[in-house]
């Protein structure tokens, strides 16, 4: 089998540097079980944005994490003295890389050992695979798929493996329309309106540091919640679902969250200024709005 | 701080010392005997209360009994410990009834994990019969302060040995105990021979409460991960599994252990209890026989024994009986869910929208008392819907009156069920009235009329009781002696 590179980056914003370090145990844990059983990749690095206002790793910690690496990827650390979001940092990370997979994770995100040979297993299954999305743990995500094939509306950005090249032609994340929240959903569709597919791999557990509340339900925070309600705005308008997009806005105009107030000011903002995106799917053939969600759930969270 | 007590020898020379920390529930009991004035006796025996420093290697031990069938799950419990924020503790995997191709692949997996995690896994094997043995052989081999059971398929937060831990800094020598959730999960072969792990169902509630003793008595509440046991009733009291339980043994555990030691209630939900809807459990492993005969020996043994516990349980205990306690108003009716049936008795969706109730707690002098109205009008969107399940959150002994059960077509038609059409986990005590004793009250109610129209809106209106009548709670005591004197005939 010809061997590739991979890119794995994640953008950090004030994180706890021990979770940083039991991330990058895992992941240089991983990639030396999957070396020596397959030899797959030729050359790999590993890359840490840092959107925090001042800089989260210290000389000594960036020297740790070398070391953890030291044999088997190249470990790089950017302070980029302003918040990017996640969409902007990743996308700055990626610059220059159209070779190989890219593996976009949260900074927290840990991986059993076996984490690459099954997410692999899956990226080289086919030519036409773009993204391939591991499966969250403790709490996997609701998102429905097809148990046989693995394919699926979208994948979560918490930690997808792309094809480098695919992610540089369609210039990354949308940062001019999302934030926070939903760049993924449409990276996956932009993905799927290319012939490409999305992936699940459910035998890949990706631990995913979340908790929910004492009713086991997810609680949003302010800045999650008027966030989300910008994107499901935008994803309503860009992605041509105009009943979906007139049933947000009259819900918004309800006024009965601050979020959804806000949202509905900074959608009618841009509208006026001329910067809502440029509409997609207008045949509607991608796209899909399902109770709320971005694709059917098996169940609700 | 701990309550150091000398074992002496004949001569009067101490031989050993047990030490009981101070948090526990004995040293409580015990240290009452300090504020006696003992100026006119002649002392015996001493106690003597001092500081001691803890030697252990590491604060908690993971005992992990697994059989080796389930190497997918079992490396998902080792992410889960690798990704822990406090990394106090050790693992021991014991393998159980294992042969020697298991072994090599339980071995392998532990090879493959990061050093880190690596070092501090201990992989011992054991033969023998019964759920307890490995249990043993686990809190054996510990050289830790506390211990915890994680089963080769649990899934735990990051935060899980955290909270264990700083619980157990403020509350020296007691069980901590954490709240748990519960969660449908399937697994599957694939073609290629992987697993295929999948979450089916949103996650519950049912065992995220906190420990009550009392309730305890009763039936188990607490899954094994939740808990963190310390060790000194088991190294120096003599404290352990037994081996002649085939299940329940964590709860004849748990109690005998929380008599000495006490509970805390850490306030944290911190792990996930996966429940197969496709592969065994111990609760299909046995039979009902086989629990009933081993629930009947726990209260046997519990019978000939005196008992420890805080005037904070005891009190209730005094007043009702442990069914008539946890009563309607303990009902906590924000986690009551609904579910609709089909004719195959599958479940279309478990997350329907919230219904439009209004839930009403009548006070204790109130009257009249109040109906609660509960309505379910999006039964239209589920074309193959046969029956509209509703689970009516915590709670044990509650009565619901009064009933009545309306069902509307689209076209506006209406319908009556009775009480005698549903199906239900409680006992229809009269023509209208339902009485339910054991936790998580439901019914199930028929959508089709008799002439096999569909209802799209079904509306439940009823009073509930805080309690359960004594006539009724005296007949299932009488039934349950019944039972019970019966299942030991059998056994005998």
């Amino acid at each position: 089998m010809e061997q590739t590179s991979l890119h794995i980056q994640a953008i950090t914003y004030n994180d706890n540097v021990d979770a940083l370090m039991r991330s990058c145990e895992s992941f240089a844990n991983a990639l030396r079980r999957v070396q020596a059983d397959k030899n797959l990749f030729l050359q790999v690095s590993f890359t840490y944005g840092d959107a925090s206002e001042t800089p989260t790793l210290t000389d000594k910690d960036i020297a740790a994490m070398q070391a953890c690496f030291h044999d088997i990827a190249d470990f790089s650390y950017t302070f980029f003295d302003e918040n990017t979001g996640f969409g902007g940092g990743h996308n700055r990370l990626a610059q220059g890389i159209d070779d190989g997979w890219l593996l976009i994770i949260n900074p927290d995100i840990v991986v059993a050992p076996s984490f690459f040979h099954h997410m692999m297993d899956k990226a080289l299954s086919s030519n036409t695979v773009g993204i391939v999305e591991a499966r969250q743990t403790p709490i996997e995500h609701p998102k429905d798929y097809d148990p046989e094939t693995g394919q699926t509306s979208w994948a979560s950005g918490a930690c997808m493996l792309i094809q480098a090249a695919l992610f540089a032609r369609l210039e990354g994340f949308d940062t001019d329309t999302f934030y926070m929240y939903c760049e993924d959903v449409d990276l996956s569709w932009r993905m799927r309106q290319q012939g490409y597919a999305v992936l699940y791999q459910p035998a890949a557990p990706a631990f995913h540091p979340k908790h929910l509340s004492s009713h086991a339900r997810w609680s949003a925070t302010e800045a999650e919640a008027h966030y989300s309600a910008l994107s499901n705005l935008l994803m309503a308008y860009k992605w041509s679902n105009d009943k979906r997009l007139e049933e947000l806005l009259a819900l918004y105009a309800t006024g009965q969250q601050a979020a959804w107030t806000e949202a509905l000011n900074e959608y009618e903002h841009r509208k006026a200024a001329g910067t809502l995106p440029k509409r997609l799917d207008e045949e509607q053939k991608i796209a899909t709005f399902i109770h709320g969600e971005y694709t059917h759930h098996r169940f609700g969270m | 701080m701990s309550t150091v007590f000398n074992k002496q020898t004949s001569d009067g020379f101490t031989e050993a010392s047990l030490r009981i920390p101070q948090g526990s529930l004995l040293a409580t009991y015990l240290n009452q005997f300090n504020a006696i004035d003992f100026s006119t006796w002649e002392p015996a025996q001493y106690t003597v209360v001092k500081d001691f420093e803890t030697t252990t290697p590491a604060f908690l031990t993971v005992v992990t009994r697994t059989i080796g069938t389930r190497l997918e799950e079992l490396e998902e419990v080792f992410l889960c410990l690798q990704a822990q924020r406090d990394q106090d503790f050790e693992v021991c995997l014991v393998g159980h009834n294992i042969d020697e191709d298991r072994i090599a692949r339980l071995s392998k997996l532990i090879d493959a994990q990061p050093e880190q995690l690596r070092n501090r896994i201990r992989f011992i094997t054991i033969t023998g019969e019964g759920r307890a043995r490995p249990l043993n052989a686990g809190f054996a081999a510990t050289r830790s302060d506390y211990a915890v059971i994680l089963d080769d398929d649990d899934l735990v937060f990051d935060h899980w040995t955290e909270a264990f831990h700083m619980a157990a800094i403020e509350h020296p020598g007691s069980i901590i105990h954490c709240k748990v959730f519960d969660q449908l999960w399937e697994a599957y072969t694939m073609p290629d021979g992987t697993r295929r792990l999948a979450a089916t169902d949103t996650p519950g509630t049912i065992w995220a409460l906190d420990f009550d003793m009392a309730e305890q008595l009763a039936e188990n509440h607490c899954p094994i991960m939740g808990l963190a046991f310390p060790l000194y009733p088991f190294r120096d009291m003599g404290v352990v599994f037994d081996e002649t339980l085939s299940t329940t043994e964590d709860w004849d555990f748990l109690m005998r252990t929380a008599l000495v030691c006490g509970v805390h209630n850490a306030d944290a939900e911190t792990s996930l209890y996966r429940l197969w809807q496709n592969a065994d459990r111990s609760m299909t492993q046995h039979g009902v026989q086989e629990w009933t005969d081993n629930y009947i020996h726990i209260l046997d043994k519990r019978a000939s024994n005196p008992m420890l516990v805080s005037g904070d349980v005891l009190e209730p205990l005094l007043h009702t009986t442990n069914i008539e306690r946890d009563s309607g108003i303990y009902l906590d009716l924000d986690s009551s869910r609904a579910t609709i049936f089909d004719a195959q008795d599958a479940m279309l969706d478990t997350d329907m929208p919230p219904a439009k109730a209004q839930w009403l707690f009548p006070g204790f002098f109130t009257f009249p008392i109040p109906r609660n109205t509960i309505v379910y009008d999006c039964l239209d969107e589920y074309p193959d819907a046969v029956a509209l399940g509703i689970w009516f959150g915590h709670c044990r002994t509650t009565t619901f009156r009064d009933i009545t059960i309306t069902c509307e077509d689209k076209n506006g038609n209406t319908w009556t069920k009775a009480v005698s059409e549903v199906e239900t986990n409680g006992m229809q005590i009269a023509e209208d009235a339902i009485a339910f004793l054991k936790a998580g009250p439901w019914i199930k109610i028929p959508c089709i009329s008799s002439q096999g129209e569909k209802a799209c809106k079904v509306t439940l209106t009823f009073h509930f009781d805080r309690f359960v009548d004594d006539e009724v709670l005296e007949g299932t005591r009488i039934w349950l002696k019944a039972k019970n004197w019966l299942a030991r005939r059998r056994r005998k």
